[in-house]
């Protein structure tokens, strides 16, 4: 007779991803920041560059003219 | 002076033709392999509800003239919506319907995945949980890819709502709410009765409850401190819904937010099938049914 909690097992590694995610977005976890994923950015039915394209800081970053590295340089001393 | 004959420049796929290609490769295989799994048992798997609607509803009979059972629970009549698109698939064979079916739903989320830009995602059609989605013709490939292309999202709650509905709150758009209110109210002027009556025969309904299934399923609440991330609502709503087998949980590939993460629960996957093959089928704790007759 197999035991029927055999199959849920799966949500408690899922409960471990949201529990951590949840943890790093609060800065309680060490190691690098969160970077939030494609999909938890999505306005629902979006595809990531359409997102951006849509988005104010998109729209800003893609008019912008393409930054010169060297005139964009600190001149020390 | 001879010149030198011009070299075509090779042409270069676009990262869309790429992923539309991949799609139509991977649906054709797993419609191929679902084709070949429904030689051994001849119907549709859970896709024949959707013909026996359709087919019904054409007929003038009614489809929720019998007797359930454990293995004869009924879906809600706007399932109808999918049995008309795939009926004339059906002319040759239900198991051809079925096999278009299961290599459409897996060609649209693999397309779906591939445009989200996480690629690694595709781990999923990696996992026993997707093999037996495939083996028995099941919707939840469709209902994972409505979590990217969330127009399907509340249709789709309509037709499987313990299984969807967790995805569909998390992907509620206008367009998708007026598709499933208008199919919902075809469905009503066809037969006001059917919500009622296709309540009325869900007691059969073999189903667990992670929540109360696992033990200390209750821990599955500390989800709920997180609420305002949409993969923890999405857990949420799987461990207080019903479900009735492994293959109704590809929705949970949807939580990890990493390759890593993603490659760890592919393979954690696997370890209830190594230590108890039939358990983890888990469709029936209780007794024997067809998901148990699986072949080697």
């Amino acid at each position: 007779m197999q035991p029927a909690w055999s199959v849920p097992l799966l949500f408690i590694p899922c409960l471990i991803f949201v529990i951590l995610h949840g943890m790093r977005q609060r800065g309680h976890a060490p190691g690098r920041l969160a970077r939030p994923s494609a999909g938890s950015m999505a306005e629902p039915g979006a595809w990531p560059e359409e997102r951006r394209r849509s988005s104010p800081q998109g729209v800003a970053a893609a008019e912008q003219p393409p930054r010169n590295a060297e005139t964009d340089a600190t001149i020390v001393g | 002076m001879r010149r030198p004959f011009p070299q075509p420049t090779p042409r270069r796929l676009t990262a869309r033709q790429i992923d539309i290609g991949m799609a139509i490769a991977l649906g054709l295989f797993t419609g191929g392999l679902c084709w070949l799994r429904l030689r051994y048992v001849p119907d549709a798997g859970d896709f024949r509800w959707a013909l026996h609607t359709a087919r019904s509803l054409l007929a003038g009979d009614d489809p929720y003239a019998f007797q359930p059972s454990p293995l004869l629970v009924p879906y809600p009549l706007p399932i109808a919506v999918f049995g008309f698109l795939f009926l004339p698939f059906s002319l040759v064979s239900d198991a051809l319907a079925g096999s278009l079916f299961i290599g459409a739903s897996s060609g649209v989320l693999a397309y779906a995945i591939a445009r989200s830009g996480e690629r690694w995602r595709l781990l999923m059609f990696a996992t026993p949980v997707y093999v037996y989605a495939l083996a028995y013709v099941q919707w939840s490939p469709l209902i994972v890819a409505s979590w990217f292309i969330p127009v399907l999202a509340p249709l789709l709650a309509l037709i499987k709502p313990h299984i969807a509905l967790p995805v569909a709150l998390n992907r509620l758009t206008r367009p998708g709410l007026l598709l499933a209110a208008a199919v919902l109210a075809i469905s009503l002027l066809l037969d006001p009765t059917w919500p009622w009556r296709w309540l009325g025969m869900l007691g059969e309904y073999q189903r667990m409850i992670a929540l109360f299934t696992l033990p200390a399923g209750w821990m599955l609440l500390i989800a709920l401190r997180y609420w305002r991330d949409e993969r923890a609502r999405l857990l949420l709503g799987m461990a207080v819904l019903p479900f009735r087998g492994s293959y109704d949980l590809l929705a949970l590939w949807l939580i990890p937010r990493s390759a890593w993460e993603m490659a760890t629960l592919v393979a954690l996957s696997w370890l209830p099938l190594a230590i108890e093959r039939q358990g983890f089928l888990g469709c029936n704790p209780h007794g024997q049914c067809r998901c148990c007759s699986f072949p080697a």
